[in-house]
């Protein structure tokens, strides 16, 4: 679940919204502190102010490791190799062509498994986004004209899946999509 | 004053600058709520509506945040170092540069040139050649992206640098003395501008001349066939865009540097500075090595293309501006603390533009990250992430602007219209933000319209864009206010 984009925009919510209620707080805080200043002077704690900074960083350092090191599973590439040993089945192979603004596919009926998808752009640049058939975005790969990119999926729902394009490439750009079914 | 120094050379120019982007981002805004307002009524044909897309970007960036940015650290430098802003260099950035957004508009309103702003070449040239646009108005649009290219990496950068280390001090226009490269760290944040930019620039400013010259005539196309191959066309446009967009955050993170010690309210002479000058010094130093190499997450995507261990690197480096982020949200906020702070509309704006692009910086980790960026690259998280870093650093600049109001204007703000234009502001931005977060992770295609998923969010997307129109409302009631009173 973390690893999908519901699961990154949830860690977005989880961690930055405390971050902005702290630090609309701080700041009400410092502006009270403020209006005080003048009356009576400011007191500080050198020591707490220190403590702070370092329980700050080191809370910092840690979540944005542990992010990052969870986060090598996601990988599609180290994904792909997870799957392919594991499965019985040869991979299926399917090519895909992209152009303005369609797509291709040598084969439209796949079976559930892992599929390796070569695809590239015959014009500008587009992407081959796969998602669900529930509709989550499963991944996404960049074709720029020239280069053939190759992605692989393990597809272990049955149902029809759709395939869109998220680069900007024209008037088109909103309908340029097309589906296989995974059986 | 002294004889011959007026204050107007200190103020002439940079007020130009402001008063010129507002009228792009009026421009630029209104086409931002008409596409918003398409998706939830569907009012405009596709074509249109994709005109509004590419008119939006390109204004919004260089026309407005770009130009208020170059008018605001120009006059900054200027009231610091003491040195008046004019000359060649600071004329030419004025005049080419909106000549380049001119002919930028005209292609784009006028002859259909419909590109987004991120240009996707070799789009440019593949819609002419499906006859999407023509060739005059690709002519023009690229001659007016070469004319902004001149200004971003050459001209303004060389303004600066020329205020900041060529020239005498003149006391008289010393305004605020902030003077020093590297101490106090708020100058600092001036520095990765002018030294990373123009080098990392330099490759696609000669590859769009290239291309400008072979539109005209003047060198033969084949000729320049390496220019226009996709890879070595996005590789240096990517180096470029990205640490435009880091430099200008840097320069922010500056300015925040700078304007939260104006505003301590302890009588201590050391409240005049951050709570760790050498804490500031090293983010922006951290910050900005670390930035240089984190431009390969904008092609993670290519799974098979780019080299895996460039895609690593770019992840620990986005990761890594991270960590130069969080030293300055210490230092920032020890600052406030420790001296306290007396509340003004700049110290207010200054403080929530700098929320919001800590905010915002979680989000582009996310999408620094190889894992997620498979599932959120292309869509709505990434318009997200890149919308709001430009608010937030307008939203910074506004700090600044309000800071220099009477300087510039010759009159006191005022502060109820002030602080409803940066509070609705700040709001919008935060509004934004989550929204198109929330459209991105149901896989909302950007720059799409319609849009095939991910509708769910319009009628968010409309109510925060009308804060955000509301809030820059505000702002124009305070320039146009005391005219009106005015016998």
């Amino acid at each position: 679940m973390m690893g999908t984009g519901a699961g990154a925009v949830l860690i977005f919510v989880y961690l930055t919204a405390p971050f902005l209620v702290v630090f609309v707080a701080l700041f009400l805080l410092s502006v009270r502190r403020g209006k005080r200043a003048s009356a009576e002077g400011l007191r500080e704690n050198e020591r707490l102010i220190r403590a702070a900074e370092v329980v700050w960083l080191i809370a910092i350092g840690l979540t944005w490791t542990a992010i990052n090191l969870v986060s090598i599973q996601w990988i599609p590439w180290i994904q792909a190799q997870t799957a392919v040993s594991t499965q019985q089945e040869p991979t299926q192979v399917v090519q895909v062509e992209a152009f303005m603004w369609g797509y291709r596919l040598d084969a439209y009926e796949l079976r559930t498994g892992v599929v390796k998808f070569v695809a590239r752009s015959l014009d500008a640049i587009h992407a081959f986004a796969v998602y669900s058939p529930k509709g989550e975005l499963l991944a996404t790969v960049m074709l720029m004209p020239g280069m053939t990119e190759e992605i692989v999926l393990e597809l272990r729902e049955p149902g029809e899946y759709t395939v869109r394009c998220l680069e900007y490439c024209g008037d088109g750009h909103s309908a340029m999509a097309s589906k296989f079914r995974v059986v | 004053m002294e004889a011959g120094v007026k204050l107007e050379d200190l103020t002439r120019y940079p007020r130009l600058m402001v008063l010129t982007s507002l009228a792009w981002f009026l421009a630029g805004g209104t086409a931002g709520l008409l596409m918003v307002l398409a998706h939830a009524t569907g009012l405009l044909r596709i074509p249109e509506y994709n005109t509004l897309l590419t008119f939006h970007g390109t204004v919004m960036t260089f026309g407005g945040l770009f130009q208020l940015m170059m008018g605001l650290s120009l006059l900054r430098a200027g009231f610091c170092y003491g040195k008046p802003v004019k000359g060649l260099l600071v004329k030419a950035s004025y005049v080419l540069l909106n000549l380049g957004m001119l002919m930028i508009a005209a292609s784009v309103l006028g002859l259909g040139v419909r590109t987004s702003y991120t240009l996707m070449f070799p789009l440019p040239a593949v819609g002419v050649f499906k006859g999407l646009w023509s060739m005059e108005g690709l002519t023009v649009f690229v001659w007016g992206v070469v004319l902004v290219l001149a200004v971003v990496v050459a001209l303004y950068p060389a303004a600066l640098a020329r205020l900041v280390f060529g020239g005498k001090t003149q006391e008289a226009l010393v305004l605020e003395r902030f003077m020093g490269t590297l101490n106090p760290s708020g100058m600092a944040g001036m520095l990765p501008y002018v030294f990373i930019l123009p080098p990392l620039g330099a490759a696609i400013t000669v590859g769009a001349v290239a291309i400008g010259l072979a539109l005209v005539g003047i060198v033969p196309l084949g000729s320049i066939g390496w220019a226009l191959t996709p890879m070595n066309f996005n590789y240096p446009f990517w180096i470029f865009a990205h640490n435009l967009m880091e430099a200008m955050g840097i320069m922010a993170l500056g300015t925040v540097y700078w304007l939260i010690p104006r505003y301590t309210a302890s009588e201590e002479q050391r409240a005049r500075t951050l709570f760790s000058e050498k804490l500031g010094l090293f983010a922006i130093v951290f910050y900005s090595t670390a930035a240089i190499m984190a431009f390969p997450h904008h092609l993670f995507t290519m799974p098979t293309s780019q080299p895996q261990g460039l895609s690593y690197t770019g992840q620990v480096a986005s990761w890594l501006t991270g960590f130069g982020a969080a030293f300055s949200v210490f230092n920032v906020l020890a600052t406030s603390y420790v001296f306290g702070l007396r509340l003004t509309p700049a110290v207010l704006a200054a403080m929530l533009g700098f929320g919001v692009y800590i905010a915002d910086g979680f989000l582009a980790m996310q999408l620094g990250t190889i894992g997620w960026a498979f599932r959120l690259h292309g869509t709505y998280a990434a318009t997200a992430h890149l919308m709001t870093i430009l608010i937030a650093v307008t939203l910074i600049w506004i700090g600044a602007l309000y800071h220099s109001y009477r300087l510039l204007f010759g009159r006191p703000e005022n502060p109820k219209l002030a602080y409803a234009h940066i509070v609705l502001t700040a709001v919008a931005a935060l509004g934004l933000l989550y929204t198109m977060a929330f459209m991105g992770s149901l896989g909302a295609p950007r720059r799409a319209y319609p849009l095939p998923v991910g509708s769910e969010g319009v009628a968010a997307l409309l109510t925060f864009g009308a804060l955000l129109a509301a809030g820059q409302g505000a702002f124009i009631l305070q320039l146009l206010s005391p005219k009106r009173r005015a016998p």
